[in-house]
Formats: C-alpha cells, structure tokens, sequence
C-alpha cells in the first residue's frame, strides 16, 4: 500500500511540471471546472432546471477565470516584474544575461550539469570588453522568487478581483443564450406566456 | 539598505522553495476579503441577500485557509518521514502539498463548507427571522381583552341561511321568477 504511494509522491515528472505557479493555479482551476459542476448536479436536494443552472455557471466562471488568468494577467505580470526586477538589481548577473523572464525560466528549469553549457554559450555573445558571465554568480534563487512572486500577485488580482468583475456581465447572456435561466425567471415566464 | 535589498531575502526563499500553498492560501485571503466587498457593493440585489451572500464567501474562505495550510503544509511535513532518500524528500515534499492542494479545492472545502458554512449561517439568519417575529408579535396589541361583537339577527337553528328573511342572499326579480311560479294553467 505504502509503496504505490511513495512512487506518486516521488515522482519526478510531476515535481517538475509542478513547479511555477502558473501551473498549479492552472491545474487547481481546470479540477475546480469539473468537479465543482459535477458535485452541483450530484446533489439530489435541488430540481433539475436548478442543477443545470447552477452547474453551467461555475463551470463558465472556472473558464472565465482560467481564460483571464493564462491570457492576461500571468504575461503582464511576469512581464513587468521581470523588467521592474532588472532595474531593482542592475548589477545581478542573471537580468544582464537573460532578456526575459522565458529565458531566465528556461535557465532555471535547466538541470545544474548542464547550466555551464548554457554561460558558455553566453558568453560567446558578450562584446569585447564586457566582463564574461560566472555560473556562481547567477542567482536562480532570486530570480525565480520575482517570476513566482509576480505569478502569486498576478493569481490575486486575476481570481480575487478581476475574474469576478469581468465574469458578471458575461455569464448571464451566455446562459441565456444557452437557453438556461434561473427557475424562479422560468416559472415566471411560463406564467407570462399562460397569461 | 534600500527597498529592493530589504525584500531581496524574501525573494530569494520564495524562489528556493515556492510550494503551492502560499499562491492558494493568497488566492483564499484575497477572495475572503474582496468577495464579500463585491457583493455588498451590488445595488440589484436586497440587503438581506447580500448579508447572506456576503457572510456565505466570507466564510467559505476561512474554512479554506486552514485546510489548505493543513494539506499543503501539515500533511506533507508528515509523508516525508516515510522516504528515507533526502533528495527524494524535497519531491516527496513538494508533490505532497500539490496533490493536497488539489484535494482540499476539489473535495474537502466543498464537503466541510456544506458542513459547516449553511448551517451556520442559516442558524444566523433565522435567529434573525425569530427575533423579527418576536419584534412584530410585540408592536401588536395581542394581549388586551377583545370584545365579542353583538349579533343582532340570530343565525337560525338549521344553519340555512335562506330560511332567515334578512340573511337571505339577494335574488333579483325577473320575468322568469314571476313564470315559474304559481300553479300552471295551460
């Protein structure tokens, strides 16, 4: 029993895949966009119309916010953070080296053995005169820390304000649209068309 | 020291071990406090709604924070005294509080919300509803003697009503009436 758990857990390919935090908010919003939905229309305390109403706006919310999130906060704030970073610490030599935040991230990911391949090749780029880049002094630490950081403001303001504020006009005309409204406006159009 | 040095350390830390938890439990804090701002701030909705509503999200987030904090933070500093290895230890530890994370957004906090987030504010909200009961009940005047009002024409002994000439419902006069009565000669 124990033993299947300890190779989950230990996984390597899931500790890698895991790591910025674009990917776990990403991940913890697409399970949220299905199991949400799913344990709305398990229940059997509400009707049917409700259900449906009810399951269809949070899996369109999850999708709103996942949308807003991948598409417009994380690029901006990893973005601005990374240029914001290079003019906060000039003489760091890993803003020097690395334009953007991909890049640096690129070098992050790298496993350490191969990181000298990557400075020497660097370094080959650099005009004479320039002073050549050490591999000790690239601070992966620090530089990861902004790129997470800014990926842990840019979740804040993307789910906790943004993504409600831009989802509240929309969801109600798609699931008109849709044909979906709340059972209350059903029964009262029912009632309209009696009349 | 400037600002940029200051944060330089805080920065470096996140950087060296970012685990899942801060970003969920940062998303919680966040939600807790601009959710129930939102929804007070709607002008369509009624007040008693938007207290409800309100107090729901605003609880839902302080179930949460603590549940996250234990699956992404108590739980793994547990499963990684099972490995031995310590190099496996970091990705048993890191693997851990995301699979927790995950978990707790996905099953626990709905299940413990249902738990505990209606009831409570249920139980708020229809100590409400009593007290306002209690409130109306007292501003009516309930408890002075009432006078019973004097029937003039009794109600008559059958209970049929059109026996008694003056209870009897009004029946207009027609040509008809005056036909279909008396006897009938052909």
């Amino acid at each position: 029993m124990i033993g299947p758990i300890q190779n989950i857990i230990t996984n390597p390919n899931l500790f890698s895949a895991t790591q910025s935090v674009a990917t776990q908010v990403s991940v913890e919003t697409c399970l949220k966009a299905v199991g949400r939905p799913a344990f709305i229309l398990m229940d059997n305390q509400i009707d049917t119309q409700t259900k449906k109403f009810s399951s269809t706006k949070e899996f369109l919310y999850q999708l709103i916010c996942l949308g807003i999130y991948l598409g417009a906060v994380i690029p901006v704030f990893k973005k601005g953070a990374y240029s914001i970073a290079k003019k906060m610490y000039p003489d760091e030599a890993i803003f020097k080296a690395f334009k953007t935040s991909d890049d640096a991230m690129k070098f992050i990911k790298t496993k350490s053995e191969k990181r000298p391949e990557i400075v020497t090749e660097l370094n080959k780029t650099l005009k004479e005169g320039e002073n050549p880049y050490k591999l000790e002094d690239m601070n992966t630490n620090l530089a990861n820390g902004i790129i997470q950081g800014s990926s842990i403001l840019g979740s804040v303001t993307g789910l906790a304000i943004v993504a409600p504020i831009v989802s509240h006009p929309m969801i109600h005309p798609i699931l008109k649209a849709v044909g979906l409204t709340k059972h209350d406006e059903t029964k009262k159009e029912n009632l309209d068309k009696q009349a | 020291m400037g600002f940029s040095n200051r944060i330089k350390p805080a920065l470096e830390t996140l950087g060296k071990k970012c685990t899942p938890t801060y970003v969920v439990v940062a998303v919680a804090t966040a939600k807790g406090i601009f959710r129930p701002l939102f929804t007070m701030m709607d002008k369509k909705e009624s007040p008693e709604t938007k207290k409800y509503t309100a107090l729901r999200e605003g609880m839902t987030e302080v179930v949460a924070i603590p549940t996250y904090l234990f699956f992404g933070q108590y739980l793994p500093n547990q499963a990684v005294k099972l490995i031995k290895d310590p190099a496996k230890q970091v990705m048993a530890r890191h693997n851990t509080s995301f699979i927790g994370v995950c978990t707790a957004a996905l099953l626990v906090i709905p299940a413990l919300c249902s738990i505990t987030v209606k009831p409570f504010t249920d139980r708020i909200f229809n100590k409400n509803k009593g007290k306002d009961i209690v409130n109306a009940s007292q501003k009516l005047d309930v408890i002075s003697p009432s006078t019973e009002p004097q029937v003039k024409t009794p109600i008559t002994q059958t209970g049929n009503l059109a026996v008694s000439n003056r209870l009897a419902p009004y029946k207009p006069l027609t040509i008809a009436n005056f036909m279909n009565t008396g006897m009938r000669v052909s």
